[in-house]
């Protein structure tokens, strides 16, 4: 036999095990406990903002490839950015914002770009931005048309299955000028059962022992009983989904590093100027899931993210930076997703300036 | 602890490795009863054919002439001329090959050569007995070897350096470091002859941490000929072999032009052509026969074979104990760089430093989906492009662009085609857009 029936293909031959359906069949899979885990916590309404959400955003994608015959639908693309902005949504949004929201940014998205990841701006931050877009049009309207009639625009998580009280306390008053510890008690994290038996379990076996001491109340707000958003209030279930996406290279590392690392040296210095310098509580910043849901989820996504270290390094100290002024000088709730919506815009310049110097060129780019 | 040293940019560590092969083992791969030697070889020009059908052969008998851009062809085995056909090999092109039937009497095949004096040799009779020889870089044949000794003597570099990549470029192949294993004397004493070429060579020799034994023992013999040698170790990462990454990581420096390297005064070579040119200038042996390594999750015992120039890649892969599982590829060359084939008597040639048989498992083929923007191809490009950005500049005819942002330093390595996860054909499309601009 002469002739075999085998592949005959241009170099190079083999390719890496990355492809594009595993990466995002990857990524979804890392989104399923935050999925399950927001719907323990909110509950059934919770469940159905975040699939109405995500029915947007997937509802609008398909439309738009059918309109565009160029364009490819990709359903674990599609499904794991739907399911991206179905994560960063505030539990107890309106379904028909929401549905709005992401509906319109997986329009801008294909219409602007050609495809869902095309596009330097994560679809999902897109959606959560058009979003609060509605609710200032709801901060218009309702004066005009009366709070009931315009209450399909209302973004603001105010009826989230959590003791609304609690959570009015977070907002009214955000974390300017308050004792975070003041905010647990307000909280009745601390009440929480479970909370105290861990805690007592840890002070007494690991902390006390080595000098430390944890007070009651983070245990409970780092394992979701907070509030925040749909899939970013168990910090510990997204610190532990965090070694599953950096094993699997499904985001760059070096971003959620270097955010991290940033905002807690921040928050350790300036994260409590009534008493002084470097009496910040960054257990507690960190613990309350947003900066950590932005750095895992958000900033650090392959297509969303810089291209070169220098870059990657830049924005994510940028964006490090701006959710501590956010944090610390004002409403502190949506601190990480303002502050990754801004610095995400400036991935292009820091791709065409920040990048590493070509073999056998100077510093200066000749065009 | 040493730390392995690695090129500035890029790079891959490839997901498949020759664990199968066995290491420092070279089989004899037995002799076919005929075989068909091409008279090209990529990246020289062709050589003409001088023989005619039923014409009688003697084994190193020169069949095919060159000029100073080619590389003469030798008969590999005794025998008669059956035909002269025209072939299309993968990645050359057409060309013509000599079908030649074994028979007669071998006159250096299990005889007693008599190693010849070379320590006097002058430079003109090393580099005249090297292309007499027919002796080419044998894992990058398209740096024209002889032609590239010549330029390198004639560059006006203060420093002259000769640097051998002791180690396999691509992953699958064990050709190099078991021939540096096998045959470092001979490996040593071909870096001494080049040295009577270029009397002032530095020598430098960078290693991975599987071929360190081998390169050691180089490097003693290396000291026994009283010539001195720097040894590196150098992080497995491909293309660490190529002639840019190997300049950059052990000496440092970068050049503008890809193609410059033996103009600057650089010489870079392989363990297996320091072993051709030990049997050129030690034996006056032309170039017959070569390793290469047959590899691959398909083929039932992957091996190093030596074998001889136009021994058909069936009986090659035979000689491994045939095919393990149904193969989904047969590629000749390296699984970056080469090209894939689906005849079997496609045959040996002097720039086939591996022949791979690949199942699916090792491929990870995939569909082509739209750029997803993961700069996955511009973190590996180790040239520091940004292939997708050059691809979508071809794509819609902006050639200027693309020169501006650097196409010319492209290498073909093909890591951006083989890391992008949407299996986008960059390599072929930066390719395309080089051929435009040159046209």
């Amino acid at each position: 036999m002469t002739k075999l029936d085998v592949q005959v293909t241009v170099p190079p031959q083999v390719f890496q095990p990355r492809s594009v359906d595993s990466m995002y069949r990857g990524l979804i899979l890392g989104q399923a406990p935050l999925i399950a885990w927001g719907s323990f916590v909110f509950g059934a309404r919770g469940l159905l903002g975040f699939l109405i959400g995500a029915l947007g955003m997937l509802a609008a994608d398909f439309l738009a490839t059918r309109i565009r015959n160029r364009a490819l639908f990709v359903p674990s693309q599609s499904i794991y950015l739907a399911f991206c902005y179905g994560l960063l949504l505030p539990p107890g949004a309106s379904l028909v914002a929401a549905f709005l929201a992401g509906f319109g940014a997986a329009l801008l998205a294909r219409w602007a770009y050609g495809s869902m990841s095309g596009m330097w701006l994560h679809p999902g931050l897109l959606g959560v931005v058009l979003l609060g877009s509605l609710s200032v049009g709801f901060g218009f309207l309702s004066p005009v048309i009366g709070p009931e009639s315009a209450s399909w625009l209302d973004a603001s998580p105010a009826q989230q299955p959590l003791a609304a009280d609690r959570l009015s306390v977070l907002r009214a008053e955000g974390l300017v000028q308050t004792e975070t510890r003041e905010i647990l008690r307000e909280t009745q994290l601390a009440d929480y059962g479970f909370d105290q038996q861990i805690t007592l379990w840890l002070n007494n076996n690991l902390l006390n022992p080595l000098g430390a001491h944890l007070p009651g109340g983070y245990v409970a707000g780092s394992t979701g009983f907070v509030p925040g958003f749909f899939g970013g209030v168990s910090a510990v279930l997204m610190l532990l989904i965090s070694l599953f996406l950096v094993e699997r290279r499904l985001i760059h590392s070096r971003i959620a590093f270097w955010y991290l690392s940033v905002f807690s040296l921040g928050i350790f210095v300036f994260g409590n100027m009534r008493v002084g310098l470097f009496e910040g509580d960054v257990l507690f910043h960190l613990s309350f899931g947003g900066p950590l849901l932005v750095a895992f989820w958000v900033l650090s996504d392959l297509t969303a993210a810089p291209t070169f270290k220098q870059a990657q390094t830049a924005y994510a100290i940028g964006a490090a930076v701006l959710t501590l002024v956010f944090r610390l000088l004002g409403n502190g709730q949506f601190a990480a997703i303002y502050a990754a919506a801004i610095v995400i815009l400036f991935v292009p310049v820091l791709n065409r300036y920040l990048r590493p110097r070509r073999y056998g060129r100077t510093r200066r780019l000749e065009v | 602890m040493i730390a392995a040293k690695r090129f500035r940019l890029g790079g891959l560590q490839p997901h498949i490795q020759a664990h199968r092969v066995p290491e420092e083992a070279i089989w004899n791969a037995t002799l076919p009863s005929a075989l068909l030697v091409p008279m090209k070889v990529r990246g020289q020009r062709a050589s003409v054919c001088l023989v005619t059908p039923g014409e009688e052969l003697g084994e190193g008998m020169v069949i095919g002439a060159a000029d100073s851009k080619g590389v003469p062809v030798h008969s590999p085995v005794p025998g008669r001329v059956r035909e002269i056909r025209d072939i299309n090999l993968p990645g050359n092109g057409e060309c013509e090959a000599v079908l030649i039937d074994l028979e007669g009497e071998f006159e250096r095949l299990g005889k007693h050569e008599t190693p010849q004096p070379w320590e006097h040799l002058e430079a003109e009779e090393v580099i005249q007995l090297l292309h007499g020889a027919g002796v080419v870089e044998l894992n990058r044949p398209d740096t024209g070897f002889v032609e590239g000794l010549n330029r390198v003597r004639r560059s006006k570099a203060r420093r002259i350096h000769i640097l051998v990549a002791a180690f396999d470029n691509e992953p699958l192949s064990r050709t190099e470091a078991t021939v540096l294993t096998r045959f470092s004397n001979e490996v040593a004493t071909g870096i001494g002859m080049l040295l009577r070429a270029i009397p002032k060579a530095t020598v430098s020799l960078g290693h991975t941490w599987s071929s360190r034994r081998g390169a050691r023992t180089v490097a003693r013999h290396l000291q026994d000929l009283g010539i001195r040698t720097r040894t590196a170790l150098l992080q497995n990462l491909y293309p660490q072999a190529d002639d840019t990454q190997l300049i950059d990581t052990l000496l440092g420096k970068e050049l503008g032009d890809i193609h410059s390297a033996q103009d600057h005064g650089i010489l870079c070579v392989s363990p297996s052509t320091l072993f051709a040119v030990c049997m050129a200038v030690k034996y006056r042996r032309p170039l017959i026969e070569r390793f290469v390594t047959v590899a691959g999750n398909a083929v039932q015992e992957p091996r190093v074979l030596r074998a001889r120039i136009g021994t058909n890649i069936a009986e090659l892969i035979r000689e491994c104990g045939g095919f393990r599982t149904e193969p989904a590829k047969i590629v000749l060359g390296g699984s970056f760089r080469g090209s894939a084939v689906y005849r079997l008597d496609t045959p040996l040639n002097k720039d086939t430093s591996s022949i791979l048989v690949l199942d699916t498992q090792q491929i990870h083929d995939a569909e082509i989906h739209e750029c997803m923007q993961c700069g996955l191809c511009s973190q590996h490009c180790p040239s520091g492009l940004e292939p997708m950005r050059l691809y979508k500049f071809i794509e819609r005819g902006y050639l200027k662009h693309a020169e501006a942002e650097g196409i010319e330093a492209c290498t073909s390595c093909g890591i951006c085609s083989s890391v992008c996860p949407a299996r986008i054909p960059l390599r072929q499309g930066i390719h395309l857009g080089l051929d435009r601009l040159h046209d």
